[in-house]
């Protein structure tokens, strides 16, 4: 007798569907619907070729209308068993992702988007690690282990290299682990090789250590690779406080500071448009490099002469100064010429370091933030352009791949400053020149749409505001069915990977990170069982 | 009743189904079990309909139990009425057997009258339970016993096999497949063999 047979992973048959819509698939009598979770993996064998697919959507149906207005005795079990899955059953539909076949032009077998559908009656089964690891590729294959597919303990790879073309975005709404990704994701970059990375520490967490959602402390990337990070901190006592000291101060001087910097900040310093502009006419007026000095130094008098001087409304004028001199106030900036700490960053990120860039007290401080951030990032661009074109005449001159990390991405890439700062620039263009942008953010409506257009891969969290998960999925094939996955998300550990380093949208379940043996498989591998056991000390008393 | 018994022989016969006569009185199978008529061209029917009556259509029997103490006497003092009346079955045709296998659809060509009628063995049955498909024909069927028919056969099927539970859910499930639009007569027949 064939009803009732259950083959191994075997989910029903699809019965009908579309491209648009995806596949219907009737869930076989043995395969309670309760069992499919939104977001799995399965895999459809067509005739020809077979497809990977993802659950968008679970039904109850019967083929007897009137069963919903005559209910049979369900209390009996008999008759309950009887209905389920015959009269009554489940379908799933499921969005055929990728055709995995020989690709006609390589010759080599590799999964491509799906151009068709599943003939009927195709038989449907939950993915195994196998069909995983075909599409995603393996650790073996170079891929970085980020976590597991939902259900699943197959270990799910990215492929760091196609990662680090593309500027790539972490969102989620607070709290549901973006930092961890993050951390996971500049791990995986580092653990490559194949880019260095400049973190704009906003919190700092990702240099000597962070904390988790459960308040215990987990270690960063300066104390899983040592050799390989450099801290810079723009505050000495808050790194000391934390236990440690950082490699290096940061250190700005006046003549670090451009009118571009002061239009960035203008929503922060609350300035009016004329006001900020006038930056432009006092660098003309005083010279490049000089003009934050001589302006700031001036007193009222002097104020009234430069305004009639260089044609400038005295007001604006004076409500820039005012604004200015809270700039002066900050200790990371001084007054003379320090030695150049843009450049150290620079030179240690070109020599393959990572650097992590602290920012300590001022971390909450939106001004100190952004006024560094673009300041550094506006110089790397200058150098890694002119690199570039050196390299055009001498490809040995080629520089590394970097990318510039960089939370509460909103502030640099909203509509209105997405024109006007570096940052906007780099998202859309900097891939040519090999600087590319890890966007962390919670805010992804807040980021202006051509940015999030260019953005290659994106890692979603959570997310409930409906604006966000829009500025999210724009743009995505399938996005209508992906809203359902992406705000079904559990709040913790779970994200919706997608984009360019990615074969196709998968759910994943983050991995772990900050227990004693996540630590020694990311980093050095060499650590011995009694190292673990000193981490483990560490992290919980000695036992 | 011995399973391979010869219970009686055909008297009426076309394509769709049959009719046999007992030997003996009231020795019909009940509704819904499976025999097969023929010793050579061996047809399988599921029985339909049964009914006793006087061998003389023109004769209606008449009481005749005044007096006697119960049923039983009543042919006890009247041996005749095994001769003057006499039981048929009726049988819907449901699979044919040829020479290497047995098909379960309608045979194409009925059995011959004074065809031998008999049980079948456990092995022919077991064949028909394991595809239940020819169900499918039986409840389409104009017969408005139908129901029964089927639910008398699965019965059947559970006390051949000695109570082999299994064959009742998997039976509920194929009849519950065949009926998907209709879902009350499901209900009515899985009622019958609860």
């Amino acid at each position: 007798m064939n009803v009732g047979t259950h083959y191994q992973g075997r989910l029903g048959l699809v019965v009908s569907g579309s491209l648009a819509e995806g596949v219907k698939v009737k869930l076989d009598s043995s395969y309670s619907v309760e069992d499919v979770n939104i977001g799995s993996n399965v895999v459809i064998q067509g005739r020809e070729s077979k497809f990977f697919g993802v659950v968008t959507d679970i039904a109850l149906e019967s083929s007897d209308p009137s069963l919903q207005f005559n209910l049979p005795d369900v209390s009996d079990t008999f008759v309950r068993d009887a209905l389920s899955g015959t009269s009554a059953y489940g379908v799933v539909t499921v969005e055929p992702m990728l055709t995995v076949g020989i690709n006609s032009h390589s010759g080599k077998q590799s999964p491509m988007p799906a151009k068709t559908v599943p003939s009927h009656f195709s038989v449907v089964s939950d993915a195994t690690e196998e069909d995983i690891y075909s599409v995603f590729g393996s650790e073996a294959d170079g891929g970085f282990w980020i976590g597991s597919p939902l259900d699943m303990e197959a270990k799910l790879c990215l492929n760091i290299e196609e990662l680090v073309k593309r500027s790539n975005g972490v969102f989620g709404k607070s709290g549901t682990g973006k930092t961890f990704l993050t951390r996971l994701l500049l791990i995986g970059i580092l653990q490559s090789g194949k880019a260095s990375n400049l973190i704009f520490d906003m919190h700092n967490e990702y240099g000597w250590k962070g904390t988790s959602e459960s308040n215990y402390d987990v270690k960063g990337l300066k104390q899983l690779f040592d050799s390989k990070v450099s801290v810079f901190s723009l505050d000495a006592d808050s790194a000391s406080r934390r236990g440690f000291s950082p490699d290096h101060l940061v250190r700005f001087s006046y003549s670090d500071i451009s009118p571009e910097d002061i239009q960035l900040l203008r929503e922060t310093l609350d300035l009016t448009s004329v006001s900020a502009d006038v930056a432009y006419s006092l660098e003309a007026h005083f010279g490049r490099g000089n003009w934050f000095q001589g302006f700031t130094k001036l007193d009222t008098d002097q104020m009234n002469d430069l305004a009639i001087k260089i044609n400038v409304n005295g007001s604006a004028l004076a409500s820039l100064k005012r604004r200015l001199d809270r700039l002066t106030r900050f200790d990371f900036v001084t007054e003379n010429k320090v030695e150049d700490s843009a450049n150290m960053i620079i030179d240690r990120l070109r020599s393959g370091q990572h650097v992590v860039l602290e920012f300590g007290k001022h971390g909450n401080n939106a001004t100190a933030y952004m006024l560094v951030a673009n300041i550094l990032t506006r110089r790397i661009y200058d150098r890694y352009q002119q690199q570039k074109e050196t390299a055009m005449g001498d490809s040995k001159m080629e520089p590394p791949n970097l990318v510039i990390t960089l939370e509460e991405a909103h502030r640099f890439l909203s509509p209105t400053m997405a024109n006007q700062t570096i940052f906007g620039t780099i998202a859309r263009e900097m891939r040519k020149y090999n600087v590319t942008l890890l966007v962390v953010d919670q805010r992804p409506s807040d980021i202006d749409e051509e940015v999030m257009s260019q953005i290659g891969t994106k890692v979603s969290c959570l997310l409930d505001s409906a604006r966000d998960v829009d500025s999210v999925l724009s743009g995505v094939s399938g996005s209508r069915k992906l809203r359902g996955v992406l705000s079904r998300l559990e709040s913790k550990q779970q994200a919706l990977v997608f984009g360019h380093a990615m074969p196709m949208p998968v759910v994943i379940r983050t991995r772990d990170y900050g227990t004693p043996e996540s630590y020694s498989l990311i980093g050095n591998s060499s650590k011995s069982p009694s190292d673990i056991k000193k981490d483990v000390d560490s992290l919980f008393g000695p036992s | 009743m011995n399973k391979t018994e010869r219970i009686g022989e055909v008297v009426e016969s076309n394509t769709n189904e049959f009719v046999a006569q007992c030997y003996d009185l009231y020795t019909s199978p009940p509704i819904g079990t499976l025999i097969r008529a023929g010793e050579t061209e061996t047809v399988y029917g599921l029985v339909s309909y049964s009914s006793t009556g006087g061998l003389d259509p023109t004769r209606k029997p008449i009481p005749r139990g005044r007096g006697f103490e119960n049923e039983d006497e009543i042919y006890r003092e009247n041996p005749q009425l095994n001769r003057l009346l006499n039981t048929e079955f009726r049988a819907m045709s449901v699979g044919y057997k040829t020479d290497s296998s047995i098909n379960l659809y309608m045979s194409p060509v009925p059995p011959r009258i004074h065809s031998f009628v008999s049980m079948c063995e456990s092995d022919e049955i077991s064949i028909f339970v394991n595809s239940m498909s020819f169900l499918d024909a039986i409840l389409r069927s104009p017969v408005p016993q139908a129901d029964d028919v089927v639910a008398g056969f699965i019965r059947f099927a559970i006390d051949t096999f000695s109570g082999n539970q299994n064959i009742r859910l998997d039976a509920a499930r194929i009849l519950a497949k065949m009926l998907s639009n209709d879902t009350r007569r499901l209900e009515g027949i899985i009622r019958r063999i609860r």
